[in-house]
């Protein structure tokens, strides 16, 4: 009975490994792209609310306001944009380099760091502002799956531990059918 | 046996340790000076939220309540020190005074049983509620107009006015702090996950509370200290769940039986009754459904949620009805599965004494506890990195009105290293799964007395914890 | 029973449930002192909505934000006198625009407030604008401002 444990808990921890592999395996085969991307503003939501890009992309993005004044503060990647609605130009600034903003139509962004980003309203929009978020992934994900990986970790460490020992208990074994 | 003979060993005894902590809180003065400070600030956080601007980022009965207040009470007070806010809290505060008629000191006297003078009906709480039911529909009904609660500052205001006229009212009808025990639906949580707490009040030995003390004092009072308020004998307490920390007990103790010990993380571990099973359940899809409506990306949810403004009310409808749902039966559903497989796959060992499926949905649905904690604090945590600026700046313009009372009114939104959130949130929910876990194998050892057993148990419901957590992390990093 | 204690307990409940609004309203009194130079001017709160497309002296606040209905402000003031407008946005970011007194525009965040002064005059009927698109009551936010001849 142990050494059958053992076995099946081994076979489904490969398992387990080759197919968190998968999507890396998947990821560096693909180039990296430029991608052009409008995001729509409203209250109180980007449209699109999730963006998938690979490391390496180039992301170009105009922003648009469908109905008030939004913000767009993409985290990690030092860009904060202010949009008007109605208005194609908006403007855009580091905030590592404080408030000087400058008037553009499009921003480029290389995507160098990889995991889960999101871009929020950095505009007092209405009631639901604080919470007006999108998310750009940037696969491959890797944060994300050596948390999946550790979670996994962790469960099979535990159970391990817990599992009963060699000693033979040889009434037991008998009696199982 | 050996676990808990463990647990003890670790224990530290905090006054034996700090001389100065037992001789403050000995103080009649004591709770009282640590309720006026939070007296202040909620009168001015209800008086803003009336009068004050209808901009949420600017008023700061959201951004000190929603942002600061509870970011503390769940990632700081709760796991290490549990309850001590019910110690400090200001809402009930004024049903404790005219209970007592009497603001920090205690009068003797005899009233229904107690050795105190009390004033009031002091009507017993009826039995068939004397549960946490009330809590957990209360709590879940505040989280269904959360997203009004945490955005609209007159909803702060009446939801907190509301809970300490409450609370008031009901002192003055029955016996000690009715409201916080089965009504406060803050009360309901922080007494599931103050099981996890590294600190706890408990007598220092239970045989003199049973074998020689003959007053009780800490459960009936006396001319030192009043009646517990949470209806507690410390010769029975074993478990941080409803003990308030108020610390009438240490002053009441005829024999000083009574301390303050550090204890392990996790170390009670017994959860009693279906109720606060289902406060598990709650919880926890409450953690979830948070990070999906509120920090999640879908704008058609939060509109949805969002009745008073979108007036979307068939959507509303929807979210809600899933929300009951997903809490009081949809996830209590999976998780029986989960439960039951392990009792069938255990009881396939053919001498394992009676362990009941009840039991074992019972007791294991601790094994949620961590996790929906470490679910909590890693939900709280972006909200403060984001928002944590509007501290400074509300501090100063409390009212949204141009004031400028501390010079940091102009402080402008600046998250702080918003993008390192989802490291911390996957570590903490790595935490929480290993306690879940952990403590759950310890009480399939403790309820079964076979080892495989145990094991067996706990492998569908470590199953879903898995998977529960790979659910957060693929919400908060994927 | 310490009863200095329970009266100096008593004392400093009572010193709370009085001070704080005391101390709330004796700020905002000093505030409006400040601004208006000592008493010298007068001050108006306006405030801009785009949802109600108005620019108005009703304030909203936490109790009544959602049942008011704002009217669009008249201020008359005198000619010669320092005018004050404190200008607060109820939901978006406003401008306030009085192009006659070369006021502005000036961008108001909500929940934050924007004061611009001024002198009125000479005598007549002026207009006070939103400066920003702020959505779509936008172009009807127009408050008129009279100044009358002394």
């Amino acid at each position: 009975m142990k050494k059958r444990f053992r076995r099946l808990k081994f076979l489904l921890a490969l398992s387990l490994f080759s197919a968190t592999i998968f999507p890396f395996a998947i990821a560096f085969g693909q180039m990296s792209k430029h991608r052009y991307i409008t995001i729509h503003a409203r209250q109180y939501a980007y449209d699109p609310p999730i963006i998938r890009a690979n490391i390496g992309d180039t992301l170009h993005i105009r922003l648009v306001s469908k109905d008030v004044t939004h913000g767009f503060y993409l985290e990690g990647h030092d860009i904060d944009a202010e949009i008007e609605p109605e208005n194609p130009v908006f403007r855009v600034r580091n905030p590592s380099q404080g408030y000087n903003w400058r008037s553009t139509s499009e921003i480029v962004i290389n995507l160098q760091k990889s995991g889960k980003f999101r871009y929020r309203c950095s505009h007092t929009c209405g009631f639901l502002h604080p919470f007006m978020q999108g998310e750009l992934v940037v696969s491959p994900n890797y944060p994300y799956w050596v948390g999946v990986i550790l979670a996994f970790g962790v469960a099979f460490w535990l159970l391990w531990q817990a599992s009963p020992k060699e000693e033979v208990k040889s009434d037991d074994d008998r009696s199982e059918s | 046996m050996t676990t808990e003979v463990k647990v003890e060993a670790q224990k530290v005894d905090l006054f034996d340790k700090f001389k100065g902590l037992k001789w403050m809180v000995k103080l009649r003065s004591f709770q009282f000076l640590a309720i006026l400070p939070n007296l202040v600030l909620f009168y001015i956080f209800i008086l803003a939220g009336i009068f004050g601007s209808p901009i949420g980022n600017a008023n700061i009965i959201i951004i000190f309540v929603w942002i600061l207040w509870w970011f503390l009470l769940i990632s700081v007070m709760v796991p290490f020190v549990g309850r001590l806010w019910c110690l400090m809290c200001p809402l009930p505060a004024f049903g404790d005074w005219l209970q007592r008629l009497t603001l920090i000191g205690v009068r003797p006297g005899k009233t229904v049983g107690l050795n105190n003078k009390l004033f009031g009906l002091n009507k017993r709480w009826p039995k068939a509620l004397s549960n946490i039911w009330l809590q957990n529909i209360g709590f879940l009904t505040l989280a269904t107009i959360s997203i009004l609660l945490v955005t609209r500052p007159i909803v702060s205001a009446v939801v907190l006015g509301g809970m300490a006229l409450l609370a008031t009212v009901m002192a003055l009808i029955w016996r000690g702090r009715a409201f916080c025990l089965y009504l406060c639906p803050v009360s309901g949580f922080l007494g599931l996950y103050s099981m996890t707490s590294m600190m706890e009040l408990r007598s220092k030995d239970k045989e003199i509370c049973r074998k020689v003390c003959k007053t009780k004092s800490c459960r009936a009072g006396s001319d030192r200290g009043w009646a517990c308020p949470w209806l507690v004998y410390m010769g029975n307490l074993d478990r941080n769940n409803f003990c308030g920390l108020c610390m009438e007990c240490v002053k009441s103790c005829p024999h000083d039986n009574i301390t303050l010990y550090w204890r392990p993380f996790c170390s009670d571990k017994v959860i009693k009754g279906y109720d606060e099973a289902w406060k598990a359940f709650i919880m926890l899809v409450l953690a979830m459904a948070y990070s999906v409506v509120l920090l999640g990306p879908w704008g058609f949810l939060k509109d949805w949620a969002n009745i008073s403004e979108k007036g979307d009310v068939v959507g509303f409808i929807i979210y809600a009805a899933t929300l009951w749902f997903i809490c009081l039966l949809g996830f209590p559903a999976i998780y029986y599965i989960a439960v039951k497989l392990g009792h069938w796959w255990a009881k396939a060992k053919k001498q394992n004494g009676a362990v009941s499926v009840k039991d074992m949905f019972i007791r294991y649905s601790y094994t949620l506890v961590p996790l929906g904690l470490l679910a909590w604090v890693a939900f709280s945590l972006p909200l403060i990195m984001v928002n944590g600026s509007y501290i400074l700046s509300v501090l100063s313009d409390p009212l949204g009105r141009g004031w400028n009372l501390f010079g940091t009114a102009h402080i402008t939104w600046t998250p702080v290293y918003p993008e390192y959130a989802t490291y911390i949130q996957i570590a903490l929910l790595l935490v929480g799964l290993y306690y879940g876990i952990q403590k759950g194998l310890e009480i399939a050892r403790e309820l079964w007395r076979d080892e495989e057993a145990a094991f067996r148990s706990m492998v569908p419901v470590t199953v879903l914890l898995v998977v529960v957590t790979i659910a957060f992390m693929k919400l908060f990093a994927g | 029973m310490n009863w200095k204690g329970e009266i100096l307990a008593l004392a400093s409940v009572i010193a709370v449930l009085v001070g704080v609004p005391l101390f709330g309203l004796t700020y905002q009194k000093l505030q409006d002192w400040k601004l208006t130079e000592g008493g010298k001017g007068r001050i108006f709160d306006l405030t801009g909505s785009t949802w109600y497309g108005v620019w108005t002296l009703d304030r909203f606040v936490g109790y009544n934000y959602w049942r008011l209905k704002p009217k669009q402000a008249t201020i008359r003031v005198k000619e010669g006198e320092l005018v004050v407008i404190r200008a607060h946005s109820t939901d978006v970011t406003h401008a306030i625009h009085i192009p006659a007194f070369g006021v502005g525009p000036e961008f108001i965040e909500p929940g934050k407030v924007k004061v611009v002064k001024f002198v009125a005059e000479p005598a007549g009927v002026y207009h006070i604008l939103c400066g920003r698109t702020c959505g779509p009551g936008h172009p009807f936010m127009k408050a008129t401002l009279i100044v009358e001849k002394r």
